[in-house]
């Protein structure tokens, strides 16, 4: 780990010919760094915010599928709606289309308020009966 | 507290009595993502340092993106499969904050104090980015369930291409510090590991790394550093409420799904309109600083002139309340064509109004200058646990509130929205009771200042005795 803790104030604030080239070609480095940093984390940014929307609608729809009543209706309050691949991923996972076809249908209730809403959460989680597949 | 979890859990039990295969736990939202990954982060980065955090975050991900991968691939039960999938996700949501609670921290390692906050901005922004480029594709790649797998499959190759460049590419710190904080917070790094040293404290450095767990806690006695954590977490959880409930909201009042999901696109797309107008205007000062700098005979001074962060903060934090208003005033109108695509305008309008806030890019960098010299990452971890946590009561709450009849609900006088009144009123509140605290700026001009006048080009000036 470099302990340098000199502190060398931007080159664009030095006065004409104040500092030598090497110090330029040192400033083009750090700046090329610096973007590289930025580069990758930016990335990093990106392909987190895809796997919130992928995984975490399907872990979604899953648990939703499978809740009381009372959660149901919180669950559907949180499930991205409209998205074909939750039907998909209900296949896959062999959980039901019917119950998948029930939770599609769930539409705003003018009487009683319940209705999806289409934004997805991540922090739903099943039961250890399930994640250990004992159960169902 | 332990009496509030055992309640809190036995209310959940029952809630799910009923469910044989089933569990949803409230405080598992919490215990999984924002307080361990919080800990995970703050502990990470102080024993290794800002690269091994972010290697590992990365490592996390791919790691994620594998069992994903695998979970609908691998001719397992489909249970199994499903299992699979909820582990990748609980690995993915604690590893993800190893590097999205360091984000300020990069940004002061490797940036000057002129383009600090513009990279935290330009990052938070790349999030969105990623939503919105999803939302497109995945509904476009799969069509068939055997096609689920193209989801998941490209992204296992995609995070280990950033794992890869991350361990080429990135570096614990520049050879020089890019401003006098970054120095000065390197200085008393040093300072500390020489002291453990002489001592010959031979656990020094474990206990450190759990100082700064400790040192987070101690934030939540920071006064000022509270009322901005929790005006922002009141404002930007409420949008993120009604972004959520959007249909709630809408439907009753004679809007179809269709009205709410147009009126939620309005809102993301110009919440990134609004941070790319939040970063043009840091641009153009800066430019406008550097001209002023570079035309003041001897090259003018290198720190950083503090921002008004508070007038920033009151500023965006009134304009999120309005569109707040304005959004819960416009939603009630009726369906013909004209109304609806004012109902739609008014969550447009909302998101202009709200997504600098929600970026979060000016609480974060508002909260390291307040609280220098501790390290930035300290007080995002708290404002990450603390919005999290404020933005899931408020869904629960409002949930609660507009299971209301649809006649009532549709009115503007509601509990609901008395609920988002009092909530953004609030936030309002407590962000006009902020005093400005640069610390950050304060201490920079002081050491220039010190140094026999502001520090100049060429000119290197040394912290290492601070």
């Amino acid at each position: 780990m470099d302990d340098s803790h000199e502190y060398v104030p931007p080159l664009a604030y030095a006065p004409p010919g104040a500092r030598p080239a090497r110090a330029e070609l040192e400033t083009l480095a750090v700046s090329r760094a610096r973007f590289g940093q930025l580069a990758v984390y930016v990335a990093a940014c990106v392909m987190t915010a895809i796997n919130w929307n992928i995984v975490v609608r399907l872990l979604a729809v899953l648990v939703a599928m499978h809740s009381t009543p009372a959660l149901t209706r919180l669950l559907a309050l949180l499930v991205w709606e409209k998205a074909p691949v939750y039907a998909i991923a209900e296949a896959r996972f062999d959980v039901g289309v019917q119950q998948v076809n029930s939770l599609s249908n769930v539409r705003v209730s003018r009487r009683t308020m319940r209705v999806r809403a289409p934004r997805p959460v991540w922090w739903v989680a099943a039961s250890p009966e399930q994640a250990f597949g004992t159960a169902h | 507290m332990g009496s509030c979890l055992s309640r809190a859990s036995l209310r959940y039990r029952t809630l799910t009595a009923n469910s044989p295969c089933v569990r949803v736990s409230a405080l598992q939202a919490w215990n999984i993502y924002s307080a361990p990954g919080a800990v995970l982060a703050l502990w990470v980065t102080a024993r290794f340092g800002l690269r091994a955090s972010l290697l590992v975050g990365f490592a996390s991900q791919a790691l994620c993106a594998l069992m994903a991968h695998g979970s609908v691939t691998l001719p397992w039960p489909p249970h199994n499969g499903f299992a699979l999938l909820y582990a990748s996700q609980l690995i993915g949501a604690v590893g993800q904050a190893l590097y999205l609670n360091n984000v300020t921290l990069l940004a002061g390692t490797w940036f000057p104090s002129s383009e600090r906050d513009i990279a935290v901005a330009a990052s938070l922004l790349c999030v969105a980015l990623g939503s919105v480029f999803i939302s497109v594709y995945a509904p476009w790649a799969v069509k068939e369930p055997d096609e689920l797998n193209r989801l998941f499959g490209w992204q296992v190759p995609a995070w280990l291409a950033i794992l890869v460049a991350g361990l080429l590419v990135l570096r614990e710190q520049p050879p020089h510090p890019p401003s006098v904080s970054a120095a000065m917070l390197r200085a008393n790094a040093a300072r500390r590991r020489a002291s453990r040293s002489r001592a010959g404290d031979g656990d020094g450095d474990g206990t450190s790394s759990w100082s700064a767990v400790g040192q987070a806690l101690a934030l939540c006695g920071h006064v000022n550093f509270m009322v901005l954590n929790m005006s922002s977490a009141l404002l930007t959880g409420l949008v993120m409420m009604l972004a959520t409930m959007v249909g709630q909201v809408l439907a009753p009042c004679g809007h179809g799904n269709d009205v709410a999901g147009s009126a939620l696109a309005a809102l993301s797309a110009a919440s990134g309109a609004s941070v790319g107008l939040y970063l043009w205007l840091l641009s153009r000062n800066e430019r406008r600083r550097d001209a002023s700098l570079a035309s003041s005979p001897g090259g003018g001074p290198a720190v950083s002139s503090s921002r008004s962060y508070v007038a920033h903060q009151v500023g965006w934090s009134a304009l999120c309340a309005g569109g707040i208003a304005l959004t819960l005033g416009a939603s009630p109108l009726g369906t013909t064509p004209g109304d609806t695509a004012a109902v739609i305008a008014a969550w447009g309008v909302l998101g202009l109004l709200s997504g600098t806030l929600l970026n979060g890019a000016l609480t974060m960098e508002h909260a390291a200058e307040m609280t220098f010299p501790l390290p930035a990452n300290v007080s995002v971890s708290v404002l990450a646990v603390t919005g999290s946590a404020i933005s899931f009561a408020q869904v629960i709450i409002g949930t609660h509130l507009l299971q209301a009849p649809a006649v009532l609900a549709c009115k503007s006088a509601t509990g609901f929205a008395g609920f988002c009144a009092l909530c953004a009123g609030a936030g309002l509140l407590l962000a006009c009771l902020l005093k400005p605290e640069y610390r950050r700026a304060r201490a920079e001009t002081a050491q220039g200042e010190d140094e026999e006048g502001s520090p100049r080009g060429g000119e290197r000036v040394s912290y290492g005795t601070l």
